[in-house]
């Protein structure tokens, strides 16, 4: 039994022309390439000698096919790029942390350099100003009352969703908050139909 | 098609029972916190009840005690649920001080806020709102004062954190025991968002 694993023996390398990382020969996209073309001086003498030869209708021609055949491929690329920004960590320490751990937080396409958690805290202090100026400006009735309880709502979903993390935990976990709160709902309901006081 | 294998051995790698071990302890803390709900939002529910009775009555009071203090005390809240993530936030990043540092602001902000309600309750006696006074007492001290007293025990839980922190209990491997206290600490921010709408505000 000879199980021996064969170990290739790595390339030498050169030191006087090291290879170059994938990630050098790919940094340049097509959009890129295409915009920064060689210039002709550059090109190899064959290049040269076909250039010169090709007539002018056949070069606008061939430059419209090339059109043609890159619009998708830049379309893509601009996409696989967009997701790249958009999910790049910016520290070495936020390459291992959890998505809201980002010290940006993007909200409706919109770059705040702040962490997810200090933008919802900003949001539920701005809320709360907002909800005593209508306690104090605002009369009695509906048009109070309303604004107010969907306004503490909003709050406790967001306190909720983000700071006790219901968005990525077990969706079980909501049930514990709605299922007592509809059954004190109810009871309240019902206890309106009470009379208030003995006849 | 479908097979049914109860003879299965239990093999459990050790991230299997640390996984299975954390959703436990969540579940526990979520569980918990809704049996606190029942109990809280049966208090809510009563004050509401009575609010919509006796809309006069509330009115009365929200003009003798004014709004300037329970809304300085319900910023002191919201930061200390802040300071809180902020804390669990530096703990995932491992960095052990800053967690230190943002839980004992927690802490702080906590003792703060049971402070002032001290204030608060002095002031509204002072205002002959009492616990039996009339029957809007009771209803507005019990679910506050329940709520202070979550207030206390977070504090001391907080100060717990801290300790065990200090004593390099956490790092961004093992941050469960900051994670759990945070969903209590949560909790309680989120019942004083009701109870500030509902019994200052509407």
């Amino acid at each position: 039994m000879t199980d021996e694993i064969k170990r290739e023996e790595p390339t030498p390398i050169d030191p006087n022309n090291p290879p170059q990382s994938i990630a050098e020969q790919d940094s340049k996209t097509i959009r890129e390439l295409r915009a920064d073309p060689v210039p002709v001086e550059e090109m190899p003498a064959e290049a040269k000698q076909v250039l010169a030869s090709e007539p002018h209708a056949e070069k606008v021609a061939r430059a419209t096919a090339e059109d043609v055949l890159n619009k998708p491929i830049e379309a893509v690329e601009d996409a696989v790029n967009a997701i790249d920004r958009e999910t790049r960590p910016t520290t070495p320490a936020a390459a291992h942390a959890p998505t809201h751990n980002r010290n940006e937080t993007h909200v409706f396409g919109r770059v705040i350099p702040l962490p997810l958690y200090t933008v919802v805290f900003i949001t539920l202090a701005a809320i709360t100003i907002i909800e005593v100026i209508i306690a104090e400006v605002f009369p009695e009735g509906i048009f109070k009352t309303v604004p107010l309880v969907v306004l503490s709502l909003g709050k406790a979903v967001m306190v909720v969703l983000f700071y006790m993390h219901l968005r990525e935990d077990s969706r079980v976990f909501a049930f514990a908050l709605i299922l007592p709160l509809l059954i004190a709902l109810v009871s309240a309901i019902f206890l309106l139909s009470v009379p208030i006081t003995g006849y | 098609m479908s097979e049914a294998r109860i003879d299965t051995p239990q093999v459990h790698t050790h991230s299997q029972a640390e996984a299975t071990h954390i959703d436990n302890m969540k579940f526990a803390m979520w569980l918990f916190l809704a049996s606190e709900v029942v109990l809280f939002a049966v208090m809510i529910a009563l004050f509401v009840v009575f609010r919509v009775n006796n809309p006069e009555r509330v009115h009365e009071v929200h003009e003798a005690a004014g709004i300037l203090l329970v809304s300085a005390n319900t910023f002191l809240l919201l930061s200390s649920s802040w300071t809180m993530v902020m804390g669990l936030r530096a703990i995932q990043n491992n960095e052990q001080q800053s967690l230190i540092r943002w839980i004992g602001m927690t802490a702080l902000l906590g003792l703060l806020f049971v402070g002032l309600q001290y204030v608060e309750y002095n002031t509204l006696s002072a205002e002959g709102i009492t616990l039996y006074g009339d029957e809007f007492g009771m209803r507005f001290y019990a679910p506050t004062a329940l709520h202070g007293a979550h207030v206390i025990v977070g504090v001391l839980w907080a100060l717990w954190v801290v300790y065990r922190g200090s004593k390099g209990a956490y790092n961004n491997g093992k941050y469960l025991g900051v994670e759990i206290f945070g969903l209590y600490w949560h909790f309680v921010d989120v019942v004083w968002i009701v109870l500030f709408t509902m019994i200052y505000l509407v």
